[in-house]
């Protein structure tokens, strides 16, 4: 029985990096990144996670990375197969909780696969640059929150590292009292743009413009 | 090589070393007092460190150079650190001998370089060249 | 009955697996020079890693997910990464520092030359890690390390004047031949050597691998509670035999047998016997505790199977690792590095691994998804945040007093 959520979720703070377990109880891998897939009606789609080095190493930032993806790639630049991750169809997974179940055992359960046409990581989601059409830079993607049914339906922009709300918009009283301010004050310019309001996204000039000039501040949404 | 003197004085390298010398006698006249109530291989072993430890200090601090002056305070804290290890030296041939009959002599002698050395410890710490001690 | 049985053993494997070499030395180096006037640096690093564990414990039961699973799902993986590399090689460099503790106690009882025993002492550690139960290492280790309880009663011997020994604990003060900054080195030193990182990515890992649940928490918060103080004060009773026996004679402490002399001059033979028992069970236990915690670091950061609970084929990879940091630290142990000052080093950098371990597990421990109802408290909170804080400026500060004083000297 495939996953269903009983509520909206965020994926980069419920799903990515979180831990991966089979039915045996054993550790599979983490989600290192997660498949989003283009649907004709313009929206996107939770199709899979996304494992192993290809979707794990380009999601470090950095110099160093970028000789370390290098690295990688010469040393096995024999392989076709190297740049495909390993593909976890949302349909093996059972659940979502601190971690996440599947519903098959860990055994040979990881395939690598071509992400194809209509398919992206999030990673690339994330990297877009958020503005509104008359040019309002609203930083970049820090998550997305998706539906019951793993559609995408929100975006929440601003400066700063993905994650770095670690979950205080979530819980208006969640605590330490200083970290949630810390963590307010850093954030107050973030905003949460609804699927609705997304004019147009680019994945090759990695934009993504918002109609509403003046969307809703984060802390100003209900939880 | 040897190393240049210290930024910060001669006597800040000089009495780090003694305070090492220092440790490594007072360790072993511990350990030779305690005789019976140690463990043949801990009396050993323990003679054996201190001995290390003070001969290191002693080379370490004749390898510095001293700055201009000071050399008589060179010599005197020198010669004191060498004595001091020659008695960790017989001091752990008694101990891996099991020369038990040595021991109160050779802690007489171990007193003695302790109480020189302490002598230079303070009057270096109060900022003497270690020429006086 | 067997409630009551469970909790003593876990509170007495507590105490006994408290101290390692880092304790053993930097207690008794700091006890030597500046008598108990640094006993408070002990007591925050005990009440900080008892904040620590508690959280991490709880966060074990509550949601099955160990420390490093943690870092990088809250600071993502380019800061989990960076923090990877920092905690593996505090945890490998404290792992070679015990291996040589290891060594060194073997060599007091046996007179055999240190430089011939470690690689015997690394490839049984290894073993250990590879063959013996979970279990093993933590209760019959744990016990054993009680051995060092003769410390307490070495220094009831020594019948001091407790009540100025007091005086010198409560109140700040440094003995008169001693600088602030060397003093302030030494209490960050001591700082580390109780509130070990890799004492909690065991603790942690080891409450996922015994499978707690929540009906777990009340046993480990004893076990907590009771057991890492009681282990803090075998820590002090070290620093104040120091204090009142090396003190004296101007020995600083440099090497192990100084640190067993105070035992050989109060309880003669017999306890000094006891407390070798006690070096060679405390150091081979955190041998194994950091060995172990080198292989949950990496494997929880890639989401590998680790653990001793499921058979050696099914960890391969975990295994791997842990035979690869034996090579590693059999082969810095080759250069005949001084084990003592390997201690000195990992004491002093384990505060730096500290602060980015210790903030994803603040942040997990309030959230509800994760938790459920057992959340922080406000106290536990203001104590967490307090120790955040602490933990960030002695991380901060390590490094330059460690070389503005030359590493204490």
């Amino acid at each position: 029985m495939p996953f269903q959520p009983d509520a909206p979720y965020d994926a980069v703070l419920r799903v990515l990096d979180r831990q991966v377990i089979g039915t045996d109880d054993l550790n599979v891998c983490k989600v290192d990144d997660i498949e989003v897939t283009d649907l004709p009606d313009g929206s996107l789609q939770v199709t899979a996670l996304l494992a192993g080095t290809p979707a794990l190493l380009p999601r470090l930032a950095g110099r160093p990375t970028r000789w370390m993806l290098g690295f990688w790639e010469r040393m096995g630049a024999e392989q076709a197969d190297r740049h495909r991750p390993y593909r976890i169809p949302l349909e093996l997974v059972d659940d979502i909780g601190t971690d996440v179940r599947l519903n098959v055992p860990k055994l040979d359960v990881l395939e690598r696969a071509d992400l194809g046409p209509g398919r992206h990581p999030l990673r690339q989601l994330l990297a877009l640059q958020v503005h509104s059409h008359l040019g309002d830079d609203f930083g970049h993607a820090l998550d997305v929150r998706v539906d019951e049914r793993h559609r995408i339906i929100g975006v929440i922009a601003g400066a700063g590292r993905p994650g770095s709300l670690l979950g205080y918009d979530r819980h208006p009283t969640q605590g330490p009292a200083v970290l949630r301010w810390a963590v307010g004050f850093l954030h107050r310019h973030t905003v949460y743009i609804p699927w609705e309001d997304v004019e147009d996204l680019s994945w090759e000039t990695s934009a993504l413009v918002t109609s509403n000039p003046s969307p809703t501040a984060l802390r100003e949404l209900p939880a | 090589m040897p190393r240049t003197p210290d930024g910060g004085g001669w006597h800040t390298d000089a009495s780090r070393y003694a305070g090492e010398e220092l440790a490594a006698v007072g360790t072993s006249i511990l350990a030779l007092r305690q005789d019976d109530d140690l463990y043949g291989p801990y009396l050993r072993v323990s003679t054996a460190k201190a001995e290390k430890s003070g001969s290191r200090a002693a080379d370490e601090l004749t390898s510095v150079q001293p700055p201009d002056g000071a050399r008589d305070g060179y010599d005197n804290v020198t010669t004191a650190l060498e004595d001091a290890s020659d008695v960790l030296t017989d001091v752990r041939l008694a101990a891996w001998e099991g020369n038990t009959a040595s021991y109160p002599a050779l802690l007489q002698r171990l007193e003695k370089v302790r109480d020189r050395l302490e002598q230079i410890v303070q009057s270096l710490q109060q900022g003497s060249d270690g020429s006086t001690a | 009955m067997k409630r009551v049985l469970s909790m003593a053993l876990g509170i007495l494997t507590a105490i006994g697996g408290f101290v390692d070499i880092g304790d053993l030395v930097t207690n008794a180096q700091a006890g030597a020079r500046f008598g108990l006037s640094l006993t408070w640096a002990t007591v925050a690093g005990v009440v900080g890693i008892c904040v620590f564990a508690e959280m991490s414990g709880r966060i074990a039961a509550v949601s099955g997910r160990a420390t490093f699973d943690l870092v990088r799902e809250r600071l993502g993986p380019g800061m989990g990464l960076v923090n990877l590399l920092g905690s593996m090689g505090v945890s490998l460099l404290t792992y070679v520092a015990e291996i040589g503790g290891v060594a060194l106690a073997v060599e007091l009882i046996s007179s055999v030359d240190y430089m011939l025993l470690f690689p015997i002492v690394g490839v049984v550690v290894w073993l250990v890690l590879w063959r013996a139960s979970f279990s093993f290492i933590e209760n019959a280790l744990g016990l054993l390390g009680l051995a060092l309880g003769v410390f307490v009663v070495a220094l009831f011997k020594l019948g001091p004047d407790w009540s100025h020994l007091a005086h010198q604990a409560v109140t700040v003060g440094k003995p008169s031949d001693e600088s602030w900054p060397t003093w302030s080195y030494y209490a960050v030193a001591l700082f580390g050597a109780a509130m070990t990182p890799f004492e909690v990515f065991f603790f942690s890992s080891g409450g996922v691998e015994e499978r707690w649940s929540a009906k777990d928490i009340p046993l480990m918060r004893s076990n907590v509670i009771i057991g890492f103080p009681l282990g803090g004060m075998l820590s002090i009773s070290i620093a104040a035999c120091a204090a009142l026996v090396l003190g004296p004679l101007d020995i600083s402490v440099s090497s192990l047998d100084q640190v067993g002399l105070p035992i050989a001059v109060t309880l003669g033979k017999l306890g000094l016997g006891i407390a070798l028992l006690g070096f060679v069970a405390a150091t081979f236990g955190a041998a194994c505790e950091t060995g172990l915690s080198v292989g949950y670091s990496i494997a929880q950061y890639f989401g590998w199977q680790w653990g001793k609970l499921v058979r050696t084929d099914v960890a391969a990879r975990f295994h791997a690792v842990l035979l690869g940091a034996s090579l590693v630290a059999l082969g810095l142990l080759a250069t005949a590095a001084d084990p003592v000052t390997i201690t000195e080093l990992s004491v002093v950098f384990s505060t730096i691994a500290l602060p980015l371990t210790y903030f994803p597990i603040l942040v997990v421990a309030n959230d509800r998804d994760y938790m459920g109802t057992h959340v922080n408290g406000p106290l536990l909170n203001a104590l967490g945040v307090f120790f955040l804080v602490v933990v960030t400026v002695v991380a901060v500060a390590a490094v330059p007093l460690m070389i503005w004083t030359h590493m204490g000297s």
